[in-house]
């Protein structure tokens, strides 16, 4: 489901999803999984209040975007990869959140 | 879709909490002509390409809390509005999906009609609908 260009304006604006999605949990200092997160728009509105990131996206142009949008805002804690949810595999440290944004 | 939802259940913490942003199931995208404080609405979009796509995430979804794999903590439904300058900017905006929705019939006809008297400083709004769903692993 995720839009050609993520940076265009057929998203929420910044800060709402981000409301909504904290009516369910709080992003404090959690260790959180994000699905689908294409160039980053979401994981950079809420990064800096997780202990850290895992942000999965299948497309390797918009990590890449993903990665550089985020080196400039000066985010550290946000592991990006080329990756899907069917992909994801066990043993690693377990995540207190995970986050579908539109990729379903 | 199952799939992935039972492949990320196995990476989090017991009790952890999913929360899914998605397009609302139903409602597609609704466009209307604003003109200073009056609105006028034009169609609702059509998506038939995407519609079993977006029926699908939730039919899994159901089939992941159905089973107790995970608790549904809530579901909210939410819009947002985006306001564009004219047709050519709703014809880009309609094509930033990899599926882009379309006017049912009659529609492309009524926002002409509506817009060309609209007057001046006459904008085209997009009403889009979500949903956010938050599960916890059970």
């Amino acid at each position: 489901m995720n839009r050609l260009q993520d940076s265009h304006a057929d998203y929420p604006p910044p800060g709402m999803e981000l409301g909504f999605i904290e009516r369910h949990v709080g992003l404090k200092g959690r260790r959180i999984l994000e699905i689908g997160c294409g160039d980053g728009r979401l994981t950079r509105q809420y990064a800096h209040l997780a202990s850290s990131v895992f942000a999965i996206e299948p497309d390797p142009a918009r990590i890449a975007v993903a990665r550089r949008m985020a080196t400039s805002e000066g985010i550290n804690n946000v592991s990006f990869r080329v990756g899907t949810a069917e992909r994801l595999r066990r043993g690693g440290e377990p995540f207190d959140v995970a986050l579908f944004s539109w990729s379903l | 879709m199952v799939h992935a939802l039972e492949r990320v259940r196995q990476v989090l913490l017991p009790n952890a909490v999913l929360v899914l942003v998605q397009p609302h199931q139903t409602k597609r995208p609704l466009i209307a002509i604003r003109s200073g404080r009056e609105r006028q609405p034009v169609a609702r979009l059509v998506s038939p390409e995407f519609q079993p796509l977006i029926d699908a995430a939730m039919s899994a979804i159901r089939t992941v809390t159905d089973d107790g794999r995970f608790l549904r903590l809530g579901t909210g439904h939410h819009q947002f509005r985006v306001q564009l300058a004219n047709p050519a900017e709703l014809k880009r905006y309609m094509h930033l999906e990899q599926r882009p929705p379309r006017f049912p019939a009659g529609g492309k006809k009524r926002l002409n009609e509506l817009w060309r008297s609209g007057g001046e400083g006459a904008r085209i709004e997009v009403t889009e609908s979500f949903t956010v769903i938050g599960l916890r692993v059970a």
